[in-house]
């Protein structure tokens, strides 16, 4: 009998129920309005002006020139959006509660066959409720109601409302699935959910099309990505003969450790990690993403859809415990991505396309983490991220909320989301200046912030792995681990010398210096209304305080302070960690003066960026030179979208076009292929049919010659 | 827990309560249709009464199977498979007189008998599924079809229909002389009509000298196979499906086939394990010439029943590779099956009342040419069905499974049917062509410009076609709760039967 | 005594399926499935020496479904013969998915003309 038996706990299906149901409330509504109010063109209802603003977000102000017309049942959207995820946020706080305190086997809740494939493979619709799936549940719920309320502000006035909220709520129902899903499968639904749900939202503005492309860009690298998901679940399923998460923990013993099979399986799982999580080579997804609503940006984008490829990797951290050579792969992918797109955020201008790089690089940081076998301190920042990066996200919303409603007013064309036009915002929205710069000391890694701890923690494993560890011991493509595990080290101390950078470098020119936004415009300039402050200020004190659940060893506090999260988690990662690291605890040397170094970089990325950079010499958009030299290399993002083009794209267009469908296609199988068997196929049934006379004679001579052939066929045994 | 013993009459009786009650019904309903004038509402009167008398009778079944209901064996059967059976063959029944009623305003046509007709028709299916004694067989298979004769034929202003009824009739008669031929021989051969004493007395070892056992045996097939409408004995079944009343074309379709199907699993797997060997490849041949020719001739049919007919006649072929497997899971994916392809045949026969006009005319592919325009949700569900007999994943709902479960029991089979299986994969590949030739005749082609206005859809039918389209995609999506119940149904039946397939190694193991 | 009645049975029987095969009256063709059900009552008869009385009961379910088989099978007939005027089984094929008289090389259905022409073929009432 499972402690958790009969307790709340039993009543998980009900948390990806209830956003399904506001999805239900919701999209009804939303078929119900356009169904009434005629086809919905946001075009028409934005005005002119946001046509001139192509390519960037509207939400439409409007409330000064007209009344803004509101969806009948808007108020019904409000309340409902929101209020799913505060009732399934308390219920997972319910289970969490009735969780005791140490928990050694996960509670599985089956609630029907859901796919009986033979006696071989019997695919249940269960969820499973153990310390990993409780805690992704809680942030999940927490930091998706605080986007939903967010969202009821700066939404409001869109003619999409109801479809945009019961997107949002489908997509924490699919999040939730992926996170409690049993098995492989079920997480499987609810990864490809989530998938669906981003690519609806990143092209929610789909009259627009480069926001469409956007959307159909992230769909196609993501089936890059599933493929490799996939393709691990067949290997696993034809070498372990189950897909459930506690049978495949128990069966992988089986296999060679460290074996050949072991990280083809790893590796494939990391390929849809890359694609989910956009690292290297399947990042480029991502900063299009930012077609969509910011706080879409906030939710999808940024704290929850992109870190599931680091839950996959926990998740399955008895796999990759096993193999050594994968797990160095995920921390060297992740080193190099949280490096690379660090170097990119550094010269871009777009505020939301810098955060996009930025959390491509902070979730480098995280694959570290997991990679080195620390999957707490990667989940530690998966969440501590979560906090920080919605709310740098919905700060920066803030901001481009005001600096739209200014353009609006003065129907200006200038571009609302381009640093070079803002500037000095810090007169005019003091709290959310406030709020950006706390983000922003957490991200860097100054003590006290969240951040600090989480980085620190997967900075100080990836030393101690390079010390003594299973993945020390191995080579990795002829290197000896240990070297590369110094290499990933020196290369995240330099993404977090950039990190404290690029970010200061955005607030410097966000919030400092002298206001660009233009003399008329200035008046218009405000702090955004309370709805859109309240989210942000919650996610502000997590940031501060986010750190608490996991605090270092070193800090010498009283029993029960330090490590909660570690000896939370200890049931579901501890035996992969431990075999990681040579079944002792680990012990960072020197860790006192590593941290001090951390702290020093970080502070120099600051004050870097406070030295070299003038805000006031910026100009705005308009009046701007082209960048040169390797700056412009980076403000072009290492060309990279075009490689894939030059590359991938134009050549399997080019020999799709030519040889594949004019060649292959219309002429082998469509004319000899399809064509020539169809007209085969069409002669024979003729001739068939031509048997069919209509004569009850000819159907009894058919008869008596087939009882013929039957007796004759019984003789022949 | 209910058990009976046969041997006493009253408990046989008590065991044979839903085909008593099926049956006494239908008289009494016959007494009410021929009391005094005909009229329309009297004849919709009774078509009501059938729809009640029929959900009494499923209220029945569902009581007996929930109380776990058994008996000592004998001639009839009390277990999970002909319950199973007997609700599909009850669902087709009501959706066929919800159907008719529709059918008989559209033709105006006043037949109350009709209904009666049909009750006792679905009664004497449920004797044939619940047969364990080859003279059962016999009165079953007769009860059906006789009722199936007429009912052919009961739009007598229709020269078609009684042409169809004719064929059928004598065709069928024609048949019924080979089953009871066949019958004869095996109770010569084994001294018993009992399944379960004949499947003692039938094994391997000496089945090469008795070749009166063997000629009754393939009499007997010859039987089933005319009924279920496999290549060569098929020759009928186009033309009466094409010249009978729509709602008993899908009658016929899907109840009578679901009858025959369960009567031939149960003969086979109870009397005829031992002779496997004798059997094996007459059947593998019928299985795979039903197959293919069902399908090559269905891809030129331009009438749309017509099409549904040989699309019924490769669905046999299906079923076939089943009845070929000879092992739990084909008869557990046999009663997966039969639901999936009854509810989507006779949903499909639905859509293709509601867009046909009086005298059966415009059921030509092409009169289903821009539906979508005219009737988005009645061209959905068409889709829904036609997808699903072609046994397309999600948008198909349970046909996609259904499929993928007989493919499953034919490569689980003691002897793999590898053969039969591709061949069944590449069969389905060629019914695309006739399936999605619907499908984008209702999607892609402009609605031709002297199509009638459609009827608006009548209650019965639209809630036939739009609660069968449904059902079908919540199992296609959710098909482990009915698979379970039809893996759990399957062990009775074989109570006799030697153990079939080990359970397969894991590949790569 | 039982191979002799066998014997006779299988000769009526097929005698029964000949006559089937050959004839196109619809009555007559009747008639020799009822043959073909009776020579299997002689076999029943037969077995039932061997047997017991149960294959003589098998008889009287037989000729049971047999007379009410011929009951439904003559008011086809006479259905039949109300709307051709003849039961030869030759003239009665309005069913069979083509049309015979049709000029059109595509004997698989009557088809639809283009537009300036009736829109049916009409080459015989099928296709009306």
């Amino acid at each position: 009998m499972h402690p958790l038996a009969g307790s709340i706990a039993e009543l998980v299906w009900l948390l990806p129920i209830l956003p399904l149901i506001g999805f239900v409330i919701n999209g009804a509504i939303s078929l119900f309005t356009s169904f009434h109010a005629g086809p919905a063109d946001p075009s028409a209802a934005h005005g002119e002006h946001d046509v001139a603003h192509a390519g960037h977000e509207a939400p439409d102000t409007h409330d000064e020139h007209a009344a803004p017309k509101r969806a009948p049942l808007h108020a019904i959207v409000t309340i409902v959006g929101p209020l799913v995820l505060l009732l399934a946020f308390g219920l997972g706080v319910a289970i969490f509660v009735a969780m005791p305190s140490h928990m050694a086997t996960p509670f599985v809740k089956t609630f029907f066959a859901w796919m009986p494939v033979g006696t071989d493979l019997p695919i249940h619709w269960a969820f499973q409720v153990d310390q990993l799936s409780v805690m992704m549940v809680l942030f999940v719920t927490g930091v998706s109601a605080l986007i939903h309320i967010f969202s009821v502000g700066y939404m409001g006035d869109d003619p999409g409302y109801a479809r945009y909220f019961a997107f949002l709520n489908l997509f924490v129902a699919f999040m939730l699935v992926l996170v409690l899903g049993a098995s492989y499968p079920v997480m499987f639904v609810g990864w490809e959910g989530v998938g669906l749900v981003s690519y609806l939202l990143i092209g929610f503005w789909f009259n627009d099309k480069a926001n469409a492309d956007a959307g159909t860009k992230a769909f196609i690298v993501n089936r890059i990505g599933d493929f490799g998901f996939l393709i691990a679940m067949f290997l696993i399923w034809s070498n372990v003969g189950t897909l459930d998460f506690s049978g495949v923990a128990a069966g992988v013993g089986s296999l060679p450790a460290g074996g050949p099979l072991l990280t083809t399986i790893c590796l494939f799982m990391l390929l849809a990690c890359t694609g989910k999580s956009a690292q290297i080579p399947l990042y480029v997804w991502l900063p299009d993403a930012m077609a969509g609503p910011t706080p879409v940006s906030a939710l999808i984008h940024a704290a929850t859809m992109v870190t599931a490829g680091v839950y996959l990797v926990a998740r399955s951290s008895f796999l990759f415990s096993l193999s050594p050579v994968a797990c160095l792969t995920v921390a060297v992918i992740g080193a190099v991505t949280a490096l690379f797109a660090a170097t990119i955020g550094l010269k871009q201008w777009d505020i939301k396309k810098l955060l996009a790089y930025s959390t491509v690089s902070k979730i480098g940081y995280m694959f570290i983490g997991v990679g080195v076998g620390a999957y707490v301190a990667g989940l530690f920042h998966v969440i501590t991220h979560s906090f920080f990066k919605a709310l740098l996200f919905l700060g920066a919303g803030s901001v481009i909320f005001g600096m739209h409603a200014a353009y609006h007013h003065t129907h200006s064309t200038e571009d609302a989301q381009d640093m070079r036009n803002m500037g000095g915002l810090r007169a005019y929205m003091p709290l959310t200046f406030v709020m950006m710069w706390i983000a922003t000391l957490a991200i860097s890694g100054i003590p006290i912030f969240a951040g600090f701890f989480s980085k620190d923690e997967i900075l100080g494993s990836v030393i101690a792995r390079a010390a003594d560890s299973t993945l020390a011991d191995v080579h990795w493509l002829g290197i000896p681990g240990s070297a590369v595990l110094y290499a990933v080290y020196v290369l995240a101390l330099a993404g977090a010398f950039l990190t404290a950078l690029y970010m200061t470098r955005m607030m410097l020119y966000t919030f400092h210096g002298p206001n660009r936004t233009g003399v008329e415009e200035q008046a218009h300039l405000h702090e955004a209304p309370p709805l859109l402050t309240f989210p942000v200020v919650v996610l502000g004190v997590l940031s501060v305080l986010g750190g608490i659940i996991n605090l270092p060893a070193f800090l010498h506090l009283p029993a029960g302070w330090t490590g909660a999260l570690d000896q939370w988690l200890a049931p579901v990662v501890g035996d992969a960690t431990l075999h990681v690291t040579h079944g002792v605890a680990a012990e960072t040397p020197h860790e006192v003066a590593l941290v001090g170094l951390a702290i020093v970089v970080a502070i120099a990325g600051i004050v870097t960026a406070f030295v070299k950079l003038k805000p006031a010499a910026l100009v705005p958009k308009r009046d701007a030179q082209p960048a040169t030299g390797f700056e412009r290399v980076l403000e072009n993002k290492y060309y990279v979208d075009e490689l894939y083009d030059r590359t991938v794209v134009t050549p399997v267009v080019a020999v799709s076009r030519s040889f594949l469908w004019k060649g292959i296609d219309a002429g082998l199988i469509d004319g000899v292929l399809v064509n020539g068997s169809a007209w085969f196929m069409r002669g024979l049934a003729r001739s068939g049919s031509w048997l069919q006379t209509g004569q009850v004679g000819a159907y009894a001579w058919a008869i008596v010659i087939g009882v013929l052939a039957v007796l004759g066929a019984f003789t022949l045994r | 827990m209910m058990s009976f013993d046969l041997s006493i009459p009253g408990q046989l009786s008590l065991a044979l309560l839903p085909e008593l009650v099926l049956a006494v019904g239908a008289m009494l309903l016959l007494l009410i249709a021929a009391w005094g004038r005909e009229s329309d509402a009297r004849a919709r009167t009774v078509g009501m009464l059938a729809i009640v008398l029929s959900l009494i009778t499923m209220a029945i079944i569902v009581w007996m199977w929930l109380s776990g209901a058994k008996a000592t064996p004998g001639i009839i059967a009390v277990d999970s498979f002909r319950w199973a059976t007997d609700l599909v063959i009850l669902i087709a029944t009501i959706i066929t007189i919800a159907l008719g009623l529709d059918y008989a305003r559209v033709e105006q046509l006043v037949s109350a008998e009709t209904y009666v007709l049909v009750l006792l028709a679905s009664a004497g299916m449920m004797l044939l599924t619940s047969a364990r004694d080859l003279i059962m067989v016999f009165l079953g298979i007769e009860l059906m079809s006789i009722a199936v004769y007429i009912l052919a034929g009961v739009n007598r202003r229709s020269a078609k229909a009684a042409e169809a009824s004719l064929k059928y009739f004598l065709l069928g008669a024609f048949s019924t002389g080979f089953l009871l031929y066949g019958i004869a021989l095996i109770y010569g051969a084994t001294g018993s009509t009992d399944l379960a004493t004949i499947g003692t007395k039938v094994t391997g070892a000496t089945i090469g000298s008795q070749p009166m056992l063997l000629a009754g045996i393939a009499l007997l097939l010859v039987g089933f196979a005319f009924k279920v409408a496999a290549v060569p004995f098929h020759m009928w079944t186009p033309d009466v499906y094409e010249g009978a009343p729509t709602p008993i074309t899908a009658y016929m379709a899907a109840a009578v086939k679901a009858a025959a199907f369960a009567a031939l699993f149960r003969v086979w797997r109870e009397a005829f394990p031992g002779a496997l060997g004798s059997w094996h490849l007459a059947l593998w041949w019928l299985a795979a010439l039903t197959m293919v020719v069902g399908n090559i001739i269905a891809l030129v049919q331009k009438n749309i029943k017509r099409m549904l007919a040989y699309s019924s006649i490769a669905h046999a072929g299906y079923l076939l590779v089943a009845v070929v497997a000879n092992n739990q899971l084909g008869s557990a994916a046999f009663l997966f099956y039969v639901l999936a392809y009854t509810l989507a045949t006779m949903g499909a026969f639905g859509v293709v009342i509601a867009v046909g006009e009086p005298g059966e005319r415009h059921q030509q592919l092409s009169d289903f040419a821009g539906l979508w325009t005219v009737r988005p949700w009645l061209a959905a569900a068409m889709a829904v069905f036609m997808l699903a007999l072609l046994g397309f994943p999600i948008a198909g709902g349970m046909g996609f499974f259904a499929k993928w479960y007989v493919l499953q029991a034919a490569l689980d089979a003691t002897h793999p049917e590898t053969g039969l299986a591709v061949l069944l994969v590449l069969t389905s590949v060629l019914s695309a062509g006739y399936y999605l030739a619907v499908v984008m005749a209702m999607f892609m082609r402009p609605r031709s410009a002297d199509a009638p206005a459609l009827r608006p859809v009548r209650t019965p039918t639209f809630l036939v076609v739009y609660a069968s389209a449904i059902i079908l995609l919540f199992f296609g999506i959710f098909p482990g709760g009915f698979t379970g119940l039809a893996r759990n149904s399957v062990p009775t039946i074989t109570a006799s039967a030697p153990s079939a397939s080990p359970p397969t190694a894991v590949a790569g193991r | 005594m039982v191979p002799e009645a066998l014997f006779f049975s299988a000769i009526l029987f097929v005698i029964g399926v000949v006559g089937v095969l050959t004839r196109r009256n619809a009555i007559i063709i009747f008639m020799c499935v009822e043959l073909m059900l009776n020579a299997v009552n002689l076999s029943f008869i037969g077995f039932s020496r061997l047997y017991g009385a149960s294959g003589q009961v098998f008889v009287i379910f037989v000729m049971s479904v047999a007379a009410a088989e011929a009951a439904v099978g003559l008011a086809i007939i006479i259905a039949i013969f109300r709307h051709h005027e003849t039961v030869d089984l030759k003239n009665i094929n309005l069913l069979k998915g083509w049309c015979s008289n049709c000029p059109w090389p595509n004997r698989v259905e009557c088809i639809r003309l283009p537009a300036p022409s009736p829109s049916w073929c009409g080459c015989c009432r099928y296709c009306r």
